[in-house]
């Protein structure tokens, strides 16, 4: 352990390890760098290597041509066993190697479904000529341990070095040769089979290697070109200098910000749901500029409106369950769990004190998934942005969950058992044992223990509902999450700007782990503000949060939104289908909307009957929906129409509210 | 896969292959031939095996349950004696009667029989339907469309939005049903005449969603101007006796819904019936009630079969369900899920007519010969469709997905 962390502040390139059960550690061990002998670290990683244990291959569910081996390596013991004692052991022959199956397929001597996969001078057809020559052991007489896995650019080559552990000693090996590679950015950096990388294109690019379960990675990349200045140095908590900084690394110039009308508009949707009518637009374009995104965001943050947009958005982290869906005994509990978040949202309550009361056990948040696994997978999703699913069946290749880590992580959410000595009352289909709880392995995380789960999913040491939490909150208001997607935390999909995401938990931390200062620092941060990237532009600035692609509003803001700018008091659009189809039909041709439009006494009518003239009423009602005045080629296309009564302003009022520019938030 | 690697076969020396290469000549003149298209009605719920097309009359009562059985014209097949049109008519179909998989969750077997993949905890995968609409450039006409919806697991997974099935919704057996929000209403015309401009005027589509939205409103306002369309999705035009003929009832007129759809340029669409789980008092819930269940899967599969020969022939047709049922009666009367054995019906474009292929033991518990899984079943139509099996579909996480999972294979014997 000591070891894994000297190696991690030197290089700052995490390596994924789950070690190996090593049992007692005998003193002394050849100090030779690949020890043939060893099956785990020698010769599973030459067939994960070539792919023999790929889900096409034989690592597919039923095997391939009547060999198989377990996906991506993951029961090393079976893969074992399948290789020297399936078909009677016919697939070795310790007396001439040369003549064993396990060499022979592979160079395609005898017939082989896979094709050619080695050529005879390689290292790898020696690896596994030596092991068998050796008598094809699972482990050498003093098991190994991988320790420690470090990848680093040599020339135009990556080399992996592996540290292992026997007894005492430790040693170090090359196993590029054993590994595999891949890259985060075929456009930025590609990688081939042997490590040799290539820089394509600007950007970034993470260069991930993979050996024996163990991952590293090392970023390479080149600046996109742009001169950026930079003024100053970015100081701790400095979120608009480490936003500059970051780009002018990237060689990646900023887009101008967005003009202040569009800016009013983003916070009052992103906020409290609903456009800014014309008072409140004029007012903030008023404030003076240094001050007005701060200020507004002060005064819509207080208001009711924007606790119940909180609510909502709480309640989709947290997957909680809409009342409509809830299975009917359930229902009760659902409604209180709604109103547990709101109350949460209305105080702005730090967070802790929120997932306390939906963790607890056998609440309700939990009640409506019967089975463990779905639980500990739902906890895993929601509070650490975790995909635990692929674990649930074997061992992910790009992960470092394990099959024991999932069963033990439910384990912990199985219903108490009901022996006394039994650890858990949830049991391992192989070994028919009951299963010992243990919380997630969660990088940094120090207890691998099945202490309090509350207290495990706060907790400082790995930070991970933090890094979730911010990143789910950044996705609301910037339109995409700096780690996409949202759940899927793991070493081989790091955020797009590390620093950032690292500011913002700093950021949540220091807000009392609250949501309103969370959001406050968002929106008055500089990232907030950009405009679009320039038209043809050739750089993929809104990909970096150098510029601002227009963003969908959800079902349920644009609902809420075309509701206040009519002055609706109904549903507008109602319940929308899910087929995209369908859906694009109703919210088109809804019978809602139509008659919301043209209701008597509504926004519309209203501007009908205040405006002095038609050009009046088309400028404030492009301020209403749309929150800036029409354009001269708009005016010219809209107001002869108007004047001359080819369609009235409710007409224009309704197209407006279908168009593209209300539906996506620029 | 390996084997057809490892001993390539020239095509013509099979007796498909020589079949096949016959049929590419007959072809020839009217090169390229139409895609062939798909219909799948979903039993939702689990339809039982032993009270439909797999009945056991000389297992005791416990096993046979309260339904008669009569002999249908194909060798040593007992069909539900409430299924009479469809016993006459089975001559016309391929039978699969050895269907098994391991789950027995609603969920999760309508996940594996439905897209032919294994549940997976992180994705959903497509259906048959999303795949076929993901190969056509989309008009007016909806490629794909489900009626009146896809279920969880009928629908586009992991593919993108454009292949989702168009869900028709509602209730399609009342008399006055129709498709809502086909055309505009009243006073939205002229505000749908505006909208183009408005978009035009408020600048190109940037992203992705954007365009995604954008394609999906060309298609709607293309759907409110073409008349064909919105007459295909118009069951009331259908004279009353094909109606009739049909059923009165949601299975019969979602299956009429469906050959309208598919006669007038559809590529695929799902009918789902729901309420195939029955847990108590099978007997009653599959005979009384309103209407019937076998009365109502009788006529209108029987009413498709009339109706599909005498069309083009290019149109097939797949009647399934998650599961089959306990063979033995619980103690409510009724079948719980069994995933072990149930069937599949096959019939019309590249189905051989007149097969039954498996058979399960005398209690209709496991099969006894020829099992099929899921993934074959799916092989078996992507073949009869003529897809390409080994087509690779990515993931939105960039996983590779065949078309036909690792292990699939199509059953020759039903296929012409």
């Amino acid at each position: 352990m000591l070891l894994r962390r000297a190696t991690l502040l030197l290089c700052g390139i995490p390596a994924a390890l789950a070690p190996l059960a090593g049992p007692g550690e005998p003193p002394a061990h050849d100090p030779r760098g690949l020890d043939p002998t060893d099956f785990v670290h020698a010769v599973l990683p030459v067939l994960q290597r070539q792919g023999c244990a790929s889900a096409y291959c034989h690592g597919a569910a039923t095997g391939q041509g009547g060999f198989k081996l377990s996906l991506f390596g993951g029961d090393p013991q079976a893969d074992h066993a399948a290789i020297t004692r399936a078909l009677g052991g016919r697939r070795l022959d310790l007396l001439a190697p040369e003549a064993s199956l396990l060499l022979a397929k592979p160079l395609r001597l005898v017939d082989h479904g896979g094709g050619k996969r080695l050529t005879e001078d390689s290292e790898q057809h020696a690896l596994l000529r030596a092991w068998i020559a050796a008598g094809a052991p699972f482990a050498p007489e003093v098991p190994r341990r991988l320790v420690d896995l470090q990848v680093a650019p040599d020339g135009g080559r990556l080399v992996v070095t592996a540290t292992f552990a026997a007894g005492g000693t430790t040693t170090t090996a090359d196993v590029t040769a054993l590994a595999t590679f891949s890259s985060s950015a075929q456009d930025v950096a590609t990688v081939d089979r042997a490590g040799r990388f290539a820089i394509v294109g600007p950007g970034e690019a993470h260069l991930f290697t993979r050996y024996a379960g163990a991952t590293a990675r090392v970023t390479v990349g080149r600046p996109f070109g742009d001169e950026v200045a930079v003024e100053g140095t970015a100081r701790e908590g400095d979120l608009d200098a480490l936003f500059a900084a970051r780009l002018a690394d990237l060689g990646l110039a900023p887009a101008p910000e967005a003009p202040p009308e569009r800016i009013a508009r983003r916070l009052w949707l992103d906020l409290v749901e609903r456009p800014p009518t014309a008072f409140e637009l004029q007012r903030f374009l008023e404030m003076p500029e240094g001050e007005r995104i701060a200020r507004a965001a002060d005064a819509l943050l207080a208001t009711p409106e924007f606790a119940v947009a909180a609510a909502r958005r709480l309640r989709a982290f947290f997957e909680v369950p809409e009342v409509e869906d809830a299975p009917p005994g359930a229902r009760a509990a659902v409604v209180a769990l709604h109103q547990r978040v709101r109350a949460a949202a209305e105080a702005d309550e730090p967070l802790p004190d929120l997932t306390r009361d939906l963790l607890a056990h056998g609440g309700p948040f939990l009640a409506r998934r019967e089975d463990p696994r779905d639980r500990a997978e739902l906890v895993a999703r929601t509070m650490f942005g975790v995909r635990l699913g692929c674990a649930r069946c074997h061992d992910h290749p790009d992960d470092r969950w394990r099959q024991r880590d999932h069963l033990a992580f439910a384990a912990c959410f199985a219903p108490p058992p009901r022996g006394a000595r039994a650890p858990s009352s949830l049991f391992d289909e192989h070994t028919g044992e009951p299963v010992v709880p243990r919380l997630l392995p969660l990088r940094g995380a120090d207890e691998h223990g099945a202490g309090d789960l509350h207290a495990f999913v706060h907790s400082r040491a790995h930070d991970a509902f933090a890094r979730a939490f911010a990143n789910r909150v950044f996705a609301w208001l910037l339109g995409a999450g700096l780690v996409e997607p949202l759940d899927d935390h793991r070493e081989t999909n790091p955020a797009r700007h590390e620093a950032w995401l690292e500011a913002l938990v700093a950021q949540f931390h220091a807000g009392g782990r609250r949501l309103r200062p969370l959001v406050r620092a968002i929106v008055t941060w500089r990232a907030y503000r950009l405009d679009a990237a320039p038209e043809g532009d050739p750089l993929p600035r809104a990909r970096w949060f150098a510029a601002r692609d227009p963003k969908p509003l959800d079902d349920a803001v644009l609902e809420r939104a075309a509701a206040a700018v009519l002055a609706a008091d109904r549903a507008v659009f109602g319940e929308l289908p899910s087929s995209p189809l369908a859906r694009r039909l109703a919210i088109l041709h809804g019978e809602g909307l139509a008659r919301a439009v043209h209701a008597p006494g509504n926004a519309i009518d209203a501007l009908v009957q205040l405006c002095a003239d038609e050009e009046e009423q088309l400028d404030e009602l492009f301020r209403a929906c749309l929150s800036r005045p029409p354009s001269t080629a708009e005016r010219a296309a809209f107001l002869p129409g108007l004047q001359r009564g080819e369609h009235t302003l409710h007409d224009l009022a309704h197209a407006l509210l279908l168009g593209r520019e209300f539906e996506f938030l620029r | 896969m390996t084997d057809s690697a490892a001993h390539p076969v020239a095509p013509a020396c099979t007796r498909r292959g020589f079949l096949a290469s016959l049929g590419a000549l007959a072809a020839w003149p009217r090169l390229p031939r139409a895609p062939r298209r798909l219909l799948f009605v979903w039993l939702d719920g689990g339809a039982s095996h032993l009270d439909t097309f797999d009945c056991k009359p000389e297992a005791g009562a416990h096993v046979r349950g309260d339904l008669g059985a009569v002999r249908a014209p194909l060798p040593g097949v007992f069909v539900s004696e409430h299924l009479p049109l469809l016993a006459r008519r089975l001559d016309r179909c391929a039978l699969i009667r050895s269907l098994t998989h391991g789950e027995g969750n609603h969920d999760r077997g309508t996940h594996f029989v439905l897209t032919g993949k294994r549940p997976s905890p992180v994705m959903v995968h497509p259906s048959l339907g999303a795949v076929l609409a993901s190969e056509v450039e989309a008009d007016a006409m909806p490629a794909f469309v489900a009626v009146p919806d896809a279920g969880p697991f009928g629908g586009a997974g992991f593919l993108p939005s454009h292949c989702a099935p168009f869900e028709v919704g509602g209730e399609p057996e009342r008399p006055d049903w129709q498709v809502r929000h086909l055309a505009p209403h009243e006073g939205s015309a002229r505000a749908t005449e505006l909208l183009r401009q408005v978009d035009e005027l408020a600048g190109p589509a940037r992203t992705e969603a954007e365009r995604a939205r954008d394609r999906a409103l060309g298609q709607a306002l293309a759907i409110a101007k073409t008349a064909a369309v919105r007459d295909a999705f118009d069951l009331r035009a259908e004279p009353a006796d094909v109606r009739e003929r049909y059923g009165r009832h949601r299975l019969g007129q979602s299956c009429l819904l469906a050959r309208r759809l598919l006669r007038k340029g559809a590529r695929a669409v799902l009918v789902r019936d729901a309420g195939w789980d029955h847990h108590v008092k099978i007997a009653r819930a599959l005979t009384y009630g309103f209407p019937p269940k076998l009365r109502a899967l009788d006529q209108a599969i029987a009413a498709l079969l009339d109706d599909l020969r005498d069309d083009d022939g290019d149109v097939l047709v797949c009647v399934a369900s998650e599961f089959g049922r306990t063979p033995r009666l619980n103690p409510a009367g009724g079948r719980d899920h069994w995933p072990r054995a149930h069937w599949a019906l096959l019939f019309g474009a590249g189905v051989r007519a007149g097969v039954v292929h498996g058979a399960t033991d005398a209690h209709g518990e496991e099969p006894i010969e020829d099992p099929v899984s899921p993934a074959d079943l799916f092989a078996t139509l992507v073949a009869a469709l003529q897809l390409d099996a080994n087509r690779v579909l990515r993931s939105p996480d960039g996983r590779p997905v065949r078309l036909v999972e690792p292990g699939g294979r199509a059953i020759d014997a039903v296929l012409l």
